[in-house]
């Protein structure tokens, strides 16, 4: 060490200030959030050994466990869980990769319009489209069902929504296709062309060159995005307890909700399915993580031309055959409810006077439907303004700061990704139950809330890390080198180009929390009753003309939310900030 | 401090984990020098510039600026990269994409105090200098790599620093360009007379750029100086690597030589005097040794029709592989006892390959090093 020289003076220098607060503000999100994620999980452990909580002679035991074990009908429900995973991940892979292709890497017309109708399909909410599948296809009162009957002079249904094979093509029609769409195409995208022309010029057909060449090479995120699927597959949970109950399809996340809402009401054995399950999903979900991050990136290169395959005479065909789908995925069903709301009895043509606007007429009267609305939209916006807050908090301190917990932090935004909606709702429910100092909150909207961004913490953390990581460091030092302040950095660099992210994940979450069903079947009951849980009482009562009405309300919230976000994310030009 | 020194390195070090990214380094910025950090990727040097500004702190050490402490843990001493008023160029350029060029360019200002009317008349000076004129209303990610690059430097230099560190500005420009913006900034920074501290792993940029050089392995300085003195009289293998091209002759010692020089002979024999500068351990009679020297100080012509005049020091080799360069021949000529070289032959006459060149090695260019490690083996 030199010693210092005289008259050398300490520039405006201030003492390396402890940055213990700052660290201790960074510690405490990070048990404010593992908190918020094992709790429930621990509660659940906890409850599954619980025996007789509801009356006087209470215990503990493996009571649960072996009553679990010894239901036949649990064997079954694994084996259809499984069974419909599996099928329609395997027929939406096939179409998605296509699909994607074509959208992505062909001349195809309109492709930029098509790939927006696969983001609205995306957000169309389960149950309306459910509803819309069984006022078409459903026995006794399927429009398609009735004129069959009356054009071929048939006494039996065609098509049988309650079934198995209906199950699976519901799913299929809503998420499960659109999302490998949404997912493949910009991986697609990214592809450089010249592995294309190079087996073109081999002598591949363009099929040929899909199969053989853009497959083989996109199988690390075809791989990645498969397993994503079917873990969302094993959590499903609305359409199997609609279409699976009148055909005594049992899966998995319905014989927890059964559970839960049998008389008297058996959480302990609901805790052991639900432990059951997670034991199950978390090392798919490690699979997942591990083979991602092994092999995610391996063709996207800097400089890559973007020529397009030509599709030849194929082209308008193709065209027709995917607006025909997406048009069975979106304008269909909204049109069925749309019409369902204005029948008197639904699929009955020849009353008198069919037509009626009673029960839109009801549904504004009604206290049941305006309360709901209420509450979904108080759901959706605490949700989004929390969830744009907290989500925003953690990413930025697990990409910016070295606090050391950072990893952990990340790895405990992912859990609730892992964890099925239903399972978390029991979870959330069992602490609000078993805490003191929540049982004030017990029965409230803040409930609702809570359990709404815990379940969309993993993918809005993500995206806005994402758009945070874009960023490049050298962005925000610039800025500093400029001589602003790092708090003038935030404000003036950092959140005007993560601002468009931050409102997606904003207008998403806001989607989540009108439609979600899963995530709040156990915790939205009596005043605090959203929309999306009011619907699925309608369905499962048989109320299918008041249902439409709610479907409609909550379709058209939902999807006009996810119309915006992507508007607002093409504007922005998401993902490519600061490169 | 003398009053010419801007900016000043005592000993600073930086670790991360364990590892010494930086270690021991100490050098001088002089007020309208342009000193160059120059050393392969993972050398240490991007770190060191990154501590002249605060954006990495130094582990130990001190380091000065105009005189004043700005980093010094030793001290306790840490001056904010915000507080320093400094200019920096980045690798990527940041140029912020959500602003025109004109906000950008005004950001620094913003910080200091000026007025609106001030503000603009700075920023258009500014970009009328940097050849940007007309550009003010483009985002960021509507220009060209050059005009990114140019926005980068305009944006450094609107504050009026004291000392401009650019982190490898050039690398992410095609070859064209870069020489366009390597003259460009030259003549910028004589005008300016502005300190420039430079990052680079290009030797040819840092030869013609820096006023001084130094080079960087390992974390450490291996050598400073000018570049002519660092090219010519290298202080280390890596130094003598790593600036230009070098041609590297394993030898052994024959005995001592006119001049204070050595008598050195190849593999086959063959002897010749080296009179250059001597970084051998030892030169007895017998030790192993290399003989560098640069390929442009070598004289070849034709074997054939030459007797050589009856000077001494020549050698006798063959052209190998012939590639036509152009403005000259690219030869990998082998000597004797099989040591392969890559000279230039000047196009004044069609050579051959397979031909015979007599090649004069003037024994004052000829240096004599210790071996190599990786040479050491061979012969």
């Amino acid at each position: 060490m030199v010693p210092a020289e005289p008259g050398q003076a300490v520039m405006r220098a201030r003492r390396i200030a402890p940055i213990a607060w700052q660290s201790l503000a960074y510690t405490l999100v990070l048990a404010l959030v593992a908190f918020l994620v094992l709790y429930p999980a621990f509660r659940l452990l906890v409850g599954s050994f619980e025996v007789n909580a509801f009356s006087v002679d209470h215990g503990t035991g493996l009571d649960n466990w072996e009553a679990v074990f010894s239901r036949p009908r649990l064997m079954t429900a694994i084996e259809n869980t499984i069974t419909l995973s599996f099928t329609r991940q395997l027929i939406a892979l096939v179409f998605g990769v296509i699909i994607a292709w074509l959208i992505a890497r062909t001349n195809l017309p309109y492709s930029g319009w098509l790939e927006i109708g696969f983001w609205v399909a995306l957000f169309m909410p389960a149950l309306p489209v459910t509803l819309a599948w069984v006022l078409l296809a459903g026995e006794g009162i399927g429009i398609l069902n009735n004129a069959a009957k009356l054009l071929f002079s048939i006494d039996y249904d065609v098509f049988k929504i309650y079934s198995w094979w209906g199950i699976v093509w519901v799913h299929v029609m809503t998420a499960s296709l659109a999302i490998k769409v949404f997912l493949l195409v910009p991986a697609f995208r990214n592809m450089d062309a010249a592995f294309e022309d190079a087996a073109r010029t081999c002598g591949a057909s363009v099929w040929k060159t899909l199969l053989h060449v853009v497959v083989p090479i996109m199988l690390p995120t075809i791989i990645v995005v498969t397993v994503l699927g079917l873990i969302r597959s094993l959590q499903a949970f609305e359409v199997e307890l609609i279409l699976g109950a009148p055909a005594k399809i049992d899966v998995y996340s319905t014989a927890i909700y059964r559970a839960v809402n049998g008389q008297p009401p058996q959480h302990g054995i609901a805790s052991v399915l639900s432990i059951i399950f997670l034991g199950a999903v978390v090392p798919l979900v490690a699979l997942q993580q591990w083979y991602g991050q092994r092999h995610a990136v391996a063709s996207v290169s800097g400089k890559f031309s973007h020529r397009v395959q030509d599709l030849g005479r194929l082209r308008w065909p193709l065209f027709s055959v995917i607006v025909l789908l997406l048009s069975m995925m979106t304008v269909l069903p909204f049109a069925l409810l749309v019409m369902g709301s204005f029948m008197k009895l639904f699929g009955i043509f020849d009353l008198p006077e069919p037509w009626t606007t009673s029960h839109w007429v009801e549904a504004f009267t009604r206290g049941d439907v305006q309360r709901a609305f209420w509450n979904s939209m108080k759901l959706g916006i605490a949700a989004s303004l929390t969830g744009m807050l907290s989500f925003s908090l953690i990413a930025y301190i697990t990409v910016k700061t070295r606090f050391r917990g950072r990893k952990i932090l990340d790895f405990l935004t992912w859990l609730p990704a892992v964890i099925p909606g239903l399972v978390l709702s029991l979870g959330i429910l069992q602490m609000f139950a078993s805490l003191p100092i929540f049982r004030p909150l017990y029965g409230t909207l803040m409930v609702l809330v809570l359990a709404v961004v815990i379940g969309t913490m993993a993918l809005g953390t993500q995206i806005i890390k994402a758009a945070l990581m874009n960023l490049g460091m050298e962005l925000e030092e610039a800025s500093w080198a400029s001589g602003a302040s790092r708090f003038y950095t935030f404000r003036r660099v950092v959140l005007p180009l993560i601002a468009p992210a931050v409102a997606v994940i904003g207008l998403e979450v806001f989607a989540t929390g009108i439609s979600v069903v899963g995530l709040v079947a156990l915790l939205g009951t009596g005043a605090t009753q959203p929309l999306s849980m009011l619907q699925l009482i309608y369905l499962d009562g048989g109320f299918f003309e008041p249902g439409a009405i709610v479907g409609l309300l909550i379709t058209v919230i939902t999807v006009s939310a996810a119309l915006l976000a992507r508007y607002i994310g093409l504007r922005a030009g998401l993902g490519r900030a600061g490169t | 401090m003398s009053q010419d020194t801007i900016l000043r390195f005592e000993n600073v070090a930086r670790r991360f984990g364990g590892v010494h990214a930086v270690d021991d380094v100490s050098f001088e910025l002089k007020r309208g020098e342009v000193l160059t950090l120059l050393g392969p990727s993972g050398c240490g040097k991007t770190t060191t510039l990154r501590m002249a500004i605060g954006l990495e702190r130094a582990s130990a050490g001190r380091i000065s600026y105009e005189g004043k402490v700005v980093d010094c843990p030793g001290e306790r001493a840490f001056v904010e990269p915000e507080k320093r008023g400094m200019g920096m160029v980045f690798q990527s350029y940041a140029i912020w994409p959500h602003m025109s060029v004109f906000e950008n360019v005004a950001y620094p200002l913003r910080y200091r105090r000026v007025g609106r009317e001030e503000v603009a008349r700075k920023v258009r000076a500014t970009l009328e200098m940097a050849g940007l004129h007309g550009l003010e209303e483009r985002r960021g990610t509507q220009l060209s790599g050059g005009q990114q690059q140019r926005v980068a430097v305009a944006r450094a230099l609107v504050a009026d620093p004291g000392v401009l560190l650019m982190d490898e500005p050039f690398s992410n420009l095609d070859a064209k360009l870069r020489e366009q913006m390597r003259v460009d900034l030259k003549r910028l920074q004589r005008r300016l007379n502005i300190s420039i501290l430079f990052v680079t792993h290009d030797q040819t940029e840092a030869l013609a750029l820096s006023d001084r050089i130094a080079v960087m392995k390992n974390g450490r300085i291996e050598q400073l100086g000018s570049p002519q003195e660092m090219y010519a009289e290298p202080g280390t293998p890596a130094v003598r690597d790593f600036l230009g091209k070098c041609i590297r002759l394993p030898c052994r010692v024959v005995e001592p030589g006119a001049n204070g020089g050595v008598r050195v002979s190849l593999i086959d024999g063959q002897s010749f005097a080296v009179e250059g500068i001597n970084r051998a351990s030892g030169s007895r009679p017998g030790d192993k040794c290399l003989v560098a020297v640069r390929p442009e100080s070598l004289q070849i012509e034709p074997a054939e029709g030459s007797n050589g005049d009856g000077r001494s020091n020549q050698l006798i080799a063959t052209i190998k592989t012939l590639l036509f360069m152009g403005e000259s021949h690219e030869a990998d000529i082998e000597f004797p006892g099989g040591h392969m070289a890559l000279v230039s032959l000047a196009p004044t006459r069609a050579w051959r390959e397979g031909e015979a060149v007599r090649i004069s090695l003037p024994p004052g260019k000829l240096q004599l090093w210790d071996r190599d490690p990786d040479t050491d083996g061979a012969r």
